[in-house]
């Protein structure tokens, strides 16, 4: 329930293929989040975005 | 990415099945998944009384949810661990989930009714925390089913 917060923000990461292979992170082992929306690694990023990536895996 | 049944976009891909759904098809997938899974393993039945253990995390209240929708009766169990407010943030959120779905939520304290928490469990038993708090876990999740009568 309790994750490390920390924000960075990346240039034109294009889609959330891209955005993953960049911070070097397996697709299926996160969540990645616009808004209220889940994104497939497909859906294309645009400059503005606020992205949430949440690790599928916590405590419990 | 589309949603395999309806075709409108898809919000999450499933490797597995080679497959995207969107939310409501992809919650439709989950509870099938789920009942031909006790199916297949023979797990238990329409008629059995379940108690589950819950943490408050998303996992252990996914599984209440999908139980319940799938027609068991199942309450829940929460184990206080006393380790601090991570155990009291699990208390509440399990509460509410309970209270919000009208499910029966037991809970059982460390701290009141075996006189120890976690922490102090790790310590006095010299053991890395996580293995103290796996291993008293199992065994009163264990006792309180058993006292509670359950069928699992």
């Amino acid at each position: 329930m309790h994750q490390p917060r920390r924000e960075i923000e990346v240039s034109g990461p294009g889609s959330v293929k891209a955005l993953l292979n960049r911070l070097d992170l397996v697709s299926e082992s996160v969540l990645v989040i616009r808004g209220d929306e889940l994104l497939t690694d497909d859906v294309r990023l645009h400059p503005d975005d606020v992205i949430e990536v949440r690790p599928v895996i916590s405590g419990g | 990415m589309k949603c395999r049944v309806c075709r409108e976009r898809a919000v999450i891909s499933v490797r597995r099945h080679n497959a995207g759904f969107c939310r409501s098809h992809f919650i439709e997938h989950i509870h099938r998944q789920v009942a031909r899974t006790i199916s297949d393993h023979h797990m238990f039945g329409a008629d059995d009384r379940l108690v589950l253990g819950v943490s408050g995390g998303k996992d252990s209240l996914a599984l209440w949810e999908i139980l319940t929708v799938l027609g068991y009766r199942v309450d829940g169990v929460y184990l206080h661990l006393g380790i601090d407010e991570y155990s009291s943030d699990g208390l509440r959120l399990s509460r509410q989930f309970a209270s919000e779905r009208d499910l029966s939520l037991r809970v059982v304290d460390l701290g009141s009714d075996h006189g120890f928490s976690i922490p102090e469990a790790a310590r006095l038993t010299s053991r890395a925390a996580c293995s103290a708090c796996g291993l008293s876990k199992r065994y009163l999740l264990n006792e309180a089913a058993a006292e509670m009568g359950y069928d699992v």
